[in-house]
């Protein structure tokens, strides 16, 4: 048993250096991709192995699944920009030399791999070799995790990931939250979005497989967010389930995305830092420190505001999938 | 006057997030009135920041109780995360506040655009938040957060425009930052791996000099060095800051680098403090030295307006690397050098918004074809000359003192029987030189003779800020006792 257990963590090793080398090597920019989404798969596993569930749950769901349709349809993309301006329209003018013109180039025609080759495998074998060194030297440490489980009967929660992440450190999680508003803000700023260039799916089948899967994925995303208060999951990965299950009606039917309201969207978006900055004002005033609850009150606003926070990362996650702002948010 | 009560520094530092934070939300939540919301939100930040000031000074001269540190959520540390307020952080969210409210009110006329103004604010008002965090995080975990906040609302900020230049400046900071959080990362995950805990106030109890602790201050002032554009790691700034619109380019240059360059001073006075040798303060120190050389010549070169003032912030903070060796023979000095980065950031702020209110007048940025304008607007190139000359470090300007005093720092280290002192000496002194060639540059033709010519309307906002800062950095000079005297309130720092 215990000597096929070490079989397979060579294999798991070897197929994610392999996986990773080959995504690297790849000059073929959509193979890259599918190997990226393979790797962070083969990463949740590995997760999985090293006893941290949470980790390989937030891997597979963010890490593989929202990144690698993330980074497919920004391939879609640049493949019909790239089109559009090989079809040739006469009086474009000449592109800008470090335009982002100039960066689609380099993606299509990567650099000549000798250049780069030796000083980056060297400065990685360089740094993989310090750092292994110093993991060596270093002591079998416990962590936080004694001081954790002593402090779980207030917490509020069963799950010690989860009285970590919302309510022993619930302003790192409040700051992560806030890292994905970010970063759609930054998206919207960009521009308006455009219809994703998609190819229309004729037939039955996506249509019927949405049928089936959508649902699944709804009751999912609720599931996974309600056991986070006793076992691995919580906002970020249902946010994600659920967020894909949005991805997928998108894709749908890309010719009709529904027109979203300018004001419910933004304040979709935002309900899950607004929420949790009024629970944590709250605190504040009511001398529970900021970002502190009530040691009664624990559980009910730590399920209010993961509640918030999954509904605000589902709707950003499809919102980056879409990428540019609402044509409501201008009005 | 009501006393301030020192008992009022722990719901001050928690209130100044929340507020800060509050403001940025409200922004994002309702666009259509970001501006508004931003600037009654600015007011009141900057407010409170000089309330929490007042009270924080007055809680002196004891170190120890001025200094305070937050529990959030009422956990303590290792437990929980620790909010901390010093001497150091105060002074820095005095200049973030003054920087930013300037920015703001400048923003409000060059942001003019109905649906551009809706983009701006929120990604403004997160960036300043971002920053008072920075400033008040006091856990090795916590600050790569924050550091994040900080890093992506800039590069947003720079893409702002849209155009192929601030785009692809954008993805070049974007990746740079990225190489540098990730490092950092590292180097928190080593140090909490051997020692177990993340508050920096612990993890100091319990650093020596071991190999982890080695391998952590290398990938974490690599990449903070990466962050803060420090000699030889500076190549994306130029690119970046050049082509971002202006308000964000002062911010960026005054305010986002001044952040990295505020962490490798807190970590290592604090966590990496045994790891300091004279060998190690020399070799930072010639990294000084090239960034001065190598950073005017380019500033010397460059032949757009906003990209020499780009180059002078990769010279300017030449200075702060060449302080290290000096810190390491006189502990104190680093309250010049904090000193010498606030006068910069009040004094670069101020020149970056007076180019952009050139570049917006004119309607391009080419030096040699500024001539007109720049003679038409006295007032623009006075804000320009007055910011210029303190970052020169002419008599009576801030500029001066922050320059007096390290040179004052490096005559000790050569008293004290250093030969490599006469080279940072030289240093000091011959980049003021450098930078009185390259700030001449900028202001020399609107001394020549030719055609007038005003350019495009600018707002009264875009016409009055750059001067009101630029004589804020001139007059820092003033302030010069109550920032070292402020500074002095960070307990263990001598």
């Amino acid at each position: 048993m215990n000597a096929l257990l070490v079989l397979f963590d060579l294999v798991l090793l070897a197929g994610i250096v392999g996986v990773a080398w080959r995504c690297l090597a790849s000059t073929d920019l959509f193979r890259a991709v599918v190997l990226f989404i393979t790797f962070g798969l083969l990463l949740a596993l590995a997760w999985v192995r090293l006893e941290a569930p949470d980790i390989a749950l937030a891997e597979a769901a963010i890490g593989a699944g929202i990144t690698g349709a993330l980074l497919l349809v920004t391939l879609e993309r640049l493949r019909s920009i790239m089109a559009e301006r090989r079809s040739g329209r006469p009086h474009s003018p000449p592109p800008d030399p470090t335009g982002p013109h100039a960066l689609l180039r380099a993606l299509h025609d990567p650099l000549p791999e000798h250049r780069t080759f030796l000083p980056a495998l060297s400065f990685a074998l360089v740094v993989g070799g310090l750092l292994v060194t110093a993991l060596w030297h270093q002591p079998q440490s416990v962590g936080l995790e004694p001081v954790v489980d002593a402090h779980m009967d207030v917490s509020g929660v069963d799950h010690p990931i989860t009285a970590v992440l919302l309510n022993f450190r619930a302003y790192d999680t409040f700051l992560e939250l806030a890292i994905v508003l970010i970063a759609l803000l930054g998206a919207w700023s960009l521009g308006r979005h455009d219809l994703i260039p998609a190819r229309p799916a004729p037939g039955p089948i996506l249509p019927g497989t949405l049928r089936l899967l959508v649902p699944v994925a709804v009751v999912t995303g609720v599931y996974v967010l309600w056991a986070g208060s006793h076992a691995p999951g919580g906002a970020f990965q249902a946010g994600a389930i659920l967020g894909a299950a949005g991805i997928l009606l998108v894709l749908a039917r890309p010719r009709q995305l529904p027109m979203a309201p300018a004001g419910p969207l933004r304040l979709g978006i935002s309900a899950g830092v607004a929420l949790f900055l009024l629970v944590g004002l709250y605190g504040l005033a009511a001398g529970h420190g900021f970002l502190g609850y009530a040691e009664a009150w624990a559980y009910p606003l730590i399920i209010l505001i993961e509640v918030a926070a999954t509904l605000s990362i589902a709707l950003t996650l499809v919102a980056l999938f879409v990428a540019g702002r609402p044509a409501g948010d201008d009005t | 006057m009501i006393p301030a009560n020192p008992e009022w520094l722990p719901a001050g530092s928690a209130g100044l997030v929340a507020l800060s934070l509050g403001v940025a939300v409200l922004a994002t939540a309702w666009p259509r009135q970001a501006h508004r919301i931003g600037l009654l939100g600015a007011l009141a930040v900057t407010a409170w920041v000089l309330g929490l000031s007042a009270t924080f000074l007055h809680a002196g001269p004891d170190p120890e109780t001025a200094a305070t540190r937050v529990a959030l959520g009422g956990w303590e540390a290792p437990l929980g995360l620790m909010l901390q307020l010093d001497g150091l952080s105060m002074t820095l969210l005095v200049l973030t506040a003054v920087v930013a409210l300037a920015t703001s009110l400048y923003s409000l006329g060059y942001v003019h655009d109905r649906i551009e103004r809706r983009q701006f604010w929120p990604l403004w008002l997160w960036l300043w938040a971002g920053l008072n965090m920075l400033f008040l995080s006091g856990d090795a975990f916590n600050l790569y957060i924050t550091l994040e906040v900080v890093s992506l609302s800039a590069v947003a900020l720079v893409a702002f425009t849209g155009t192929a230049a601030a785009v692809s400046g954008a993805v070049r900071y974007l990746l740079v930052n990225i190489l540098g959080s990730l490092s950092f990362l590292m180097g928190v995950v080593l140090l909490f791996g051997e020692h177990g805990v993340l508050d920096l106030v612990l993890l100091e109890a319990r650093t020596e000099a071991g190999p982890t602790e080695r391998m952590a201050a290398v990938l974490m002032t690599a990449g903070l060095m990466l962050k803060a554009a420090l000699f030889p790691l500076h190549v994306w700034l130029a690119p970046a800051h050049g082509s971002a619109p202006a308000p964000v380019s002062a911010v960026l240059s005054g305010l986002v680098v001044t952040g990295s360059f505020y962490l490798i001073l807190r970590l290592w006075m604090g966590v990496f403090a045994p790891l300091a040798t004279p060998a190690f303060g020399i070799l930072v120190g010639l990294l000084g030295v090239g960034a001065l050389i190598w950073g005017s010549l380019q500033a010397l070169r460059a032949g757009r307006l906003k990209s020499i003032v780009a180059y002078s912030t990769v010279a300017q903070f030449g200075y702060l690397l060449v302080a290290f060796p000096l810190m390491l023979v006189d502990p104190g000095a680093w309250r010049v050098v904090v000193f010498f980065a606030v006068v910069h950031a009040l004094a670069k702020a101020s020149v970056f918004l007076a180019a952009g209110t050139l570049q917006h007048a004119a309607g391009h940025d080419r030096l040699a074809e500024l001539g007109a304008v720049l003679r038409a607007r006295p007032r623009t190139v006075f804000a320009l000359g007055l910011a210029g000359v303190s970052l020169m470090g002419l008599p009576f300007t801030g500029g001066f003192i922050a320059k007096y005093l390290l040179l004052e720092a490096g005559l000790g280290t050569v008293l004290a029987g250093s030969l490599i002192g006469v080279l940072w000496v030289l240093a000091i002194a011959g980049g003021g030189l450098l930078a009185a060639a390259y700030v001449l540059r900028m202001v020399a033709p609107a001394f020549h003779r030719g055609r007038r010519d005003a350019g495009e309307a600018v707002s009264p906002w875009m016409d009055w800020v750059p001067l009101a800062l630029a004589t804020v950095a001139a007059l820092a000079g003033l302030a010069g006792v109550l920032t070292l005297n402020t500074l002095a309130l960070t307990p263990g720092a001598p």
